[in-house]
C-alpha cells in the first residue's frame, strides 16, 4: 500500500537479522540471575509516567488527525514513477547522488561504532 | 487505501509504548529494546509521509535512521557488558553514577 | 610665570622619598631630604611673596587641573597667592623649615626616623594645599589632610596606649568640626552656585541678606569647623592630649600651623562673616571664654608641655576674639607672632626635655639655667614675648587685639576686660614655668643631673633664629599710636579684609588701656617670681587655702568628664543596646542568616532532581516534551 517494499525487507534483515542476534549474544554473555525481580518501587513515578505518556499520545494524535493536515510541498516521485522504475533504483539513485555526503558520514559512523564497541567491551588484561 | 491517519496513529502508539517501556521497565536490555521500538515507530511515520508527499527523501532518511540505530545498539550493548562485569546486575537503578 | 605648584610639590616629593626610600637609604638620606624639601619650599615661597607684592591686585593665580566639571559646577585645582596666603606660606615654610632642622637633632636615634620626616613633610604639603587653594574643595582636602597627619604624628609612638588614644581623640574632635565645614560648603554652593573664595567674597553682600538666617547658619557652621581645628570651646579638649606626640610635632602642628587653619578660614571669608553680626559676637565671646578658661587651667599644670598646650588654646582664643570683633589683620598678625614665640617655647621645652632624658614633669626640673644657657635665654625671650612685655612681638599684636576688642563696633569693654585678665594670667603662668624649670633648686633626678648638657647645634640654632624673630617680629605691625613707623600689617593687607564701621574710642583711651595691661603683666611677673622662684613650697601653702579652685583648675574644669557623661556614655549605651542589640543582631543578622537558610532550603529541594537514576531523567524528558508540545498546540 505504501509501495515501500525495499524498506520493509531492509528492516527485517537489519533488525531481525543483525540487531536481534546481537541482543541474543549479549543476553547469553550476561548470565544474570533470572530470579532477581526488578521492581519499580516508586509508585508515584509509575502513575506520572502513565499520565504523561497518555498526554503526549493525545497531543500527537491530535496533531496527526487534524482536519487540515498541513503537509509540505509535493515531491517528484508519484506512485506511477515508483511503480514503473522501482523503489530500489530510486533509492539507490538518491543515495548516491543527492545524499552522498550523508552516506559517507554514515559509513564512518558505523566504523566508529564498531571500534568503540570493541574498545569498551574489551577485558583489561592485568 | 487506508487513510494515512490510521497509520500515523499506529506510529504514535508504537512510540508511546516505547516511551513507557523506557520509563517503567528496570531491566536494561528491555529498556534498549524499547528504544529500538521508538526508532521504528518513527520509521513508520516517515514512510507514511513519504508516500503521501510523493517524495523519496523520507525513504532515504529511513536508511540513515536504521544505520544509526544499529550503531547505537552496538555501542550501548558493549557499555552494558562492561558495566555488568563490575556490578553483576542489570537493574538500571544500580547504574546511578550520572550525578556528579 | 609664577610656579606656585612648586611650593607644595617639594614637601610632597619629600614625603614620597622619605616614605618609600627612607628606610632603605638610612638616616643620612632622610636628614638631607626632609629639611631640604621644606627649605626649597621656603625659598620658592619667598620668590612668590615678592612676585605677589609686585603683581596687579596683589594676587597670583595658577590653574593646574579641572578636577570636577559637572553641569554648572566646576571645581579645579587652582592655586592663589594673595596677601593672606602669602603670609601664611612664609610662616608655614619658614617655621616649618626651622622645625625640620630641629627635628634632626631631637629625633636622633629614634627608630622610625624616616617615618617621622615623611609624615612631617606630608603635613607641610597638606597645610600648603590648605592655604593655596582658591576654592573650598581644595582647602578642605588640605583641611582633612592636616587632620590626618596630626593623627599620624600624635600617634607616632603608636605602641603607647596613651598616644594612640590621644591621636584618636584628636581626629574625632576634628571630624565633628568637619561636619560643620561640609554643611557650610553645601549651603554656600546652594546660595552662590560656586565654591570659589573670590566669587563668594565678591558676591556675599549681594546674595545674602545681612543678618539673615542663611548667612548666620553658614558662618556658624564654618566656625564650628574652626573650633574643631583650632581647639576652641567646645572642641578644644584634644589639644592637651595631643602633647603625646614628639615635641617638634607639638611645635609645628599644634602651635604654629594646623591650629591656625581655622583662623585662616575665617580670615579668608571675612566678607561673609561681617554679614552675620550674631556669628561675630559668638566668635568673639567663644574666643574670649576659651582664652580665659585655658589660662586658668594652665596655672596649675605640672607637665611643661601641657602648660604650653593650654597656652596655645588660650592664645588661639585671642585670635578668634580678634576675628570676632572684626580686627582681621590684627588676628592674622597675632597668628604670625604667635607662630614665632610659641614654636620657640615648644622647641625650647623640647630641648630641656631632651637634656634631662625625656622628663616632662616640672616637679623634676629646676636650676637648669646655668646648664642650658642658650635654651634658657631663648625661652626667656619667648616668655617675654608671649607675656606682652613692651617691644617684644607679642606686645604689639596682643595690644592691638585688646584695643580692637574694646573699641570696635562688634566689641565691648567686657571683652576687653576678659582679654586683659587673660593677658595677666598668661604672664603669670609663663613666668611660673620659667622659674620652675630654670631657677630655684634642682629637683632633677640625681643620676640624670650629671649628664645635663646643652643641646647640639641643630637644636639651638632654630631656637636662636626663632628668638630673634620673636623679638623683632612685632615691629611689622606697630600700632598707629606710636607714630613712629607705619603699621606694616595694615599697609600690607590694605583692602583685603572686609571693612567694618569705625570704632569708638580715642587715642588717650588706647594709651590708658595699653599702660594698664603692661602694668598688669609686670605685676603678674612679680607674683610669679614671688611664688615660684624657689620651687613649689610657697605656692603649695597658698593652694591649701584655695583647694577647690586648685582642683577645678588641675582637672581642666572637668570638661572631659562632662563630655564623657553627656555624650560618650549615652552614645555607648545607645549603640550597645539599641543599635547593636536591636538592629544589628535582629535585623541584619536575621536577614543574612535567612538568606543562607533559604539557599540551603532551595538546594535541599532541588538536589533530589539529580539522583543518577536514569529512569527519573527519562521521566523528566517526557515531562518536558509534554510541556513543549502543549505550548506548541
Amino acid at each position: 500500500m505504501l509501495n515501500a517494499e525495499f524498506v520493509a525487507v531492509i528492516q527485517v534483515l537489519v533488525y531481525a537479522g543483525a540487531i536481534m542476534v546481537l541482543f541474543l549474544f549479549v543476553l547469553m554473555l550476561l548470565s544474570s540471575k533470572d530470579s532477581e525481580k526488578y521492581v519499580n518501587k516508586w509508585s508515584v513515578g509509575k502513575i506520572l509516567a502513565g499520565l504523561l505518556s497518555l498526554g503526549i499520545f493525545i497531543q500527537i494524535a491530535g496533531l496527526f488527525t487534524a482536519n487540515e493536515l498541513q503537509l509540505g510541498s509535493k515531491g517528484e516521485y508519484p506512485l506511477e514513477v515508483v511503480e514503473e522504475v522501482g523503489s530500489i533504483t530510486l533509492i539507490g539513485r538518491l543515495l548516491f547522488t543527492d545524499y552522498i555526503l550523508s552516506f559517507e558520514i554514515i559509513a564512518i559512523l558505523l566504523l566508529v561504532a564498531v571500534i568503540g564497541a570493541v574498545v569498551i567491551a574489551k577485558r583489561r588484561f592485568q | 487505501m487506508i487513510p494515512i491517519e490510521h497509520i500515523l496513529l499506529l506510529s504514535a502508539l508504537l512510540f508511546i509504548i516505547g516511551v513507557l517501556g523506557v520509563m517503567l521497565r528496570r531491566n536494561v536490555i528491555v529498556m534498549f529494546m524499547s528504544i529500538e521500538l521508538m526508532l521504528n515507530a518513527v520509521n513508520l511515520s516517515f514512510v507514511t509521509f513519504a508516500r503521501s508527499l510523493d517524495s523519496m527523501t523520507g525513504v532515504v532518511f529511513i536508511f540513515f535512521i536504521i544505520v544509526v540505530a544499529a550503531a547505537e545498539a552496538v555501542v550501548g550493548l558493549s557499555i552494558i557488558l562492561s558495566i555488568f562485569r563490575t556490578r553483576k546486575t542489570l537493574n538500571i537503578d544500580e547504574f546511578n553514577l550520572l550525578k556528579w | 610665570m609664577s610656579q606656585i605648584w612648586l611650593v607644595p610639590a617639594f614637601p610632597l616629593l619629600g614625603f614620597i622619598l622619605n616614605g618609600f626610600l627612607g628606610k632603605r637609604f638610612g638616616t643620612r638620606f632622610v636628614t638631607f631630604v626632609g629639611p631640604l624639601a621644606v627649605g626649597m619650599a621656603f625659598a620658592q615661597s619667598l620668590v612668590l611673596f615678592f612676585q605677589m607684592l609686585e603683581a596687579e591686585g596683589n594676587v597670583l593665580n595658577e590653574h593646574l587641573y579641572t578636577w570636577i566639571a559637572s553641569g554648572n559646577f566646576e571645581a579645579g585645582i587652582n592655586f592663589t597667592v594673595d596677601q593672606l596666603s602669602g603670609l601664611y606660606l612664609l610662616i608655614i615654610t619658614g617655621v616649618g623649615f626651622l622645625i625640620h632642622v630641629y627635628s634632626v637633632g631631637y629625633m636622633k636615634g629614634e627608630s622610625g626616623y624616616y617615618r617621622f620626616f615623611a609624615y612631617l613633610n606630608l603635613f607641610v604639603f597638606f597645610m600648603l594645599l590648605l592655604v593655596l587653594g582658591d576654592n573650598f574643595l581644595l582647602m578642605f582636602v588640605g583641611w582633612e589632610g592636616v587632620g590626618l597627619c596630626s593623627y599620624l604624628l600624635i600617634g607616632y609612638y603608636f605602641e603607647k596606649d596613651s598616644a594612640a588614644e590621644a591621636a584618636k581623640k584628636a581626629f574625632l574632635f576634628n571630624r565633628v568640626g568637619d561636619f560643620g565645614v561640609l554643611s557650610a560648603v553645601m549651603l554656600i554652593f546652594l546660595s552662590f552656585g560656586s565654591i570659589e573664595f573670590a566669587t563668594v567674597n565678591a558676591e556675599a553682600s549681594t546674595r545674602l541678606t545681612e543678618g539673615g538666617t542663611l548667612v548666620t547658619a553658614i558662618t556658624l557652621l564654618l566656625f564650628l569647623g574652626a573650633t574643631g581645628k583650632s581647639a576652641q570651646i567646645p572642641l578644644f579638649v584634644w589639644l592637651p592630649d595631643a602633647m603625646e606626640g614628639p615635641t617638634p610635632v607639638s611645635a609645628l602642628i599644634h602651635a604654629a600651623t594646623m591650629v591656625t587653619a581655622g583662623l585662616y578660614m575665617v580670615a579668608r571669608l571675612s566678607h561673609l562673616f561681617v554679614l552675620a553680626p550674631f556669628t561675630m559676637n559668638v566668635i568673639a565671646v567663644v574666643g574670649a571664654t576659651t582664652a580665659i578658661l585655658a589660662a586658668t587651667i594652665a596655672i596649675t599644670q605640672t607637665d611643661i608641655k601641657r602648660v604650653l598646650a593650654y597656652s596655645t588654646v588660650s592664645q588661639l582664643g585671642y585670635m578668634f576674639l580678634a576675628m570676632g570683633v572684626g580686627a582681621f589683620s590684627a588676628g592674622v598678625f597675632h597668628v604670625m607672632t604667635h607662630a614665632f614665640f610659641k614654636a620657640l617655647l615648644f622647641l625650647g621645652s623640647g630641648s630641656v626635655i631632651l637634656a634631662i632624658h625625656h622628663e616632662q614633669d616640672m616637679r623634676k626640673m629646676g636650676a637648669l639655667k646655668n646648664k642650658l644657657p642658650i635654651t634658657y635665654v631663648t625661652m626667656l625671650l619667648g616668655t617675654l614675648a608671649i607675656s606682652g612685655i613692651p617691644f617684644f612681638s607679642g606686645f604689639f599684636s596682643k595690644d592691638e587685639i585688646l584695643w580692637k576688642a574694646f573699641s570696635s563696633p562688634f566689641g565691648s569693654p567686657w571683652l576687653w576686660f576678659v582679654g586683659f585678665l587673660t593677658a595677666g594670667m598668661t604672664a603669670f603662668y609663663m613666668f611660673r614655668m620659667i622659674y620652675l624649670t630654670f631657677h630655684g633648686e634642682s629637683r632633677v633626678d640625681s643620676h640624670v643631673v650629671e649628664h645635663v648638657r646643652e643641646s647640639p647645634l641643630s637644636i639651638t640654632l632654630p631656637l636662636v633664629i626663632l628668638a630673634a624673630l620673636a623679638v623683632i617680629g612685632g615691629f611689622f605691625g606697630v600700632p598707629h599710636v606710636f607714630h613712629v613707623i607705619p603699621n606694616g600689617i595694615e599697609v600690607y593687607f590694605h583692602d583685603f579684609f572686609a571693612q567694618i564701621p569705625a570704632g569708638h574710642g580715642n587715642v588717650s583711651t588706647e594709651w590708658t588701656l595699653m599702660i594698664l595691661s603692661v602694668i598688669f603683666a609686670l605685676f603678674a611677673w612679680f607674683m610669679a617670681s614671688r611664688l615660684y622662684h624657689s620651687g613649689f613650697e610657697i605656692a603649695s601653702g597658698l593652694r591649701s587655702k584655695w583647694e577647690w579652685a586648685y582642683q577645678l583648675s588641675l582637672n581642666k574644669w572637668y570638661v572631659d568628664e562632662l563630655y564623657n557623661s553627656l555624650i560618650i556614655q549615652p552614645g555607648r549605651l545607645l549603640s550597645t543596646h539599641l543599635l547593636w542589640g536591636l538592629f544589628d543582631q535582629n535585623v541584619i543578622d536575621r536577614a543574612v542568616n535567612t538568606t543562607g537558610a533559604v539557599a540551603r532550603l532551595v538546594g535541599n529541594t532541588i538536589r533530589p532532581l539529580q539522583n543518577g537514576l536514569i529512569q527519573n531523567y527519562a521521566l523528566i524528558f517526557t515531562l518536558g516534551t509534554f510541556l513543549i508540545l502543549w505550548y506548541m498546540t
